[in-house]
């Protein structure tokens, strides 16, 4: 997409599954993503969204770039070929692009005037405000995340967002530089440093935002666990569940969509963990885990456009035995 | 409280507080690295548990990875890094 791909799949060559591998650059160019950004400091949005739906339409019509949705596209609404097929991956790219577009327009004019908090969703985080120990925001890459987090003004708390920095993507650090609310960036890259930082800032009563449905990396087997998801197993991280039971900081499960173009929170739920569970044993973190992914089937049921892993995230049966 | 004092304190704590499986306090190495491929291969997990550790029995906070980066090279820096701050305090 012209405003970039903040997360996709990379494709190393193969036709198995195995070579689709996370990856966190843009499709975009850096010019493609100058163009659109140089429109919405013109304000003419309006003609940004036109240009967005162009753009993605040649970008579908890639071969490759419609496999990277596939995986999921498959799981959710069956296999679909064809013109079918296409109208599908469309949709969930046009969306996508959407959502991108309104991080831009967030980060660059500091105006947040898209979000819509429900009153139960308010009182949830308010609440989850008064842990000394901090509260952990689990969200995963449904709907518009960063957005609806921006749009969180009535937490009075620093917010730190964990994330792998990548210097060389343009669109992904919006907040960094962008008029927006001042987010704080956990670089994951270096995870000791990057834990001990979520722990520090949890201490000081701050909010983090961790991405509960990807695994940091593709090494990382201890800290998973398996959980059904869309008719499939997928693994996911117990870091948040874990860091909540050392911590005892307040763990709120919250996902974020795109509706009529406003953006709302859909979810928000806390998840009640016991302090002092062994993280060495990632089966005790399987209840939340299975919440996590529950949640996040209905989000997609509703939603089907708005899921954004755009890599094959399923585990095939070798996988499932050796974990 | 010497440094000695304070290394000891560490070992007992870490051995309890992470749970660590079949190591006995005095096998800990002072200058072995606490993370990656050697000496007590701490996991990032284990990084969490290490600060509320360092906090709850030393009453020193690590304050971010900058810090941490130095403190938890090894047993021995880590009890530096608390006797420092200590005095500081």
């Amino acid at each position: 997409m012209g405003t970039g791909l903040s997360y996709h799949a990379r494709h190393d060559g193969g036709q198995g599954t195995a070579d689709m591998k996370w990856s966190s650059r843009s499709l975009g160019s850096p010019l493609q993503y100058q163009i659109f950004h140089w429109l919405t400091r013109c304000r003419a949005l309006p003609l940004a969204r036109v240009l967005l739906a162009f753009v993605v339409f040649y970008y579908t019509l890639l071969p490759q770039v419609r496999r990277r949705c596939s995986f999921y596209l498959q799981r959710r609404f069956g296999r679909a070929e064809g013109w079918t097929g296409f109208i599908h991956a469309y949709r969930l790219y046009l969306n996508f692009g959407q959502i991108l577009l309104d991080r831009m327009v967030a980060g660059t004019t500091g105006r947040f005037p898209l979000c819509v908090t429900d009153p139960a969703v308010r009182a949830i985080l308010l609440e989850a405000a008064l842990n000394p120990r901090g509260c952990i925001l689990l969200t995963a890459h449904v709907g518009a995340w960063q957005v609806g987090l921006a749009g969180l003004e009535q937490v009075d708390r620093p917010v730190h967002i964990v994330q792998v920095h990548d210097p060389d993507d343009p669109d992904k650090h919006y907040f960094e530089r962008g008029k927006g609310r001042m987010f704080h960036v956990i670089n994951v890259s270096e995870p000791i440093g990057a834990f001990v930082a979520m722990t520090a800032a949890l201490r000081r009563g701050e909010f983090i935002c961790l991405m509960g449905d990807r695994l940091p990396n593709d090494r990382d087997t201890e800290h998973n666990v398996t959980v059904p998801f869309l008719g499939g197993n997928i693994a996911l991280p117990i870091s948040a569940y874990a860091l909540a039971s050392i911590t005892g900081a307040e763990l709120v499960m919250l996902f974020t969509v795109r509706e009529k173009g406003l953006t709302r929170a859909l979810l928000a739920e806390r998840l009640k963990v016991p302090p002092e569970l062994s993280h060495h044993d990632p089966g005790v973190f399987l209840p939340f885990a299975m919440r996590f992914a529950q949640a996040m089937e209905a989000c997609v049921q509703g939603y089907p456009y708005q899921f954004f892993n755009f890599y094959d995230m399923w585990l095939d049966e070798d996988d499932k035995k050796g974990r | 409280m010497i440094k000695k004092d304070v290394e000891k304190a560490l070992k007992s704590a870490l051995v309890e507080g992470l749970r660590l499986e079949g190591i006995q306090p005095e096998d800990i190495d002072d200058q072995a690295p606490l993370f990656g491929d050697e000496g007590l291969r701490l996991d990032s997990l284990d990084a969490v548990e290490l600060v509320v550790i360092v906090e709850k029995h030393f009453g020193v906070a690590i304050a971010d990875a900058e810090e941490a980066r130095g403190a938890f090279a090894s047993l021995s820096g880590l009890a530096e890094f608390i006797l420092a701050r200590r005095q500081s305090s």
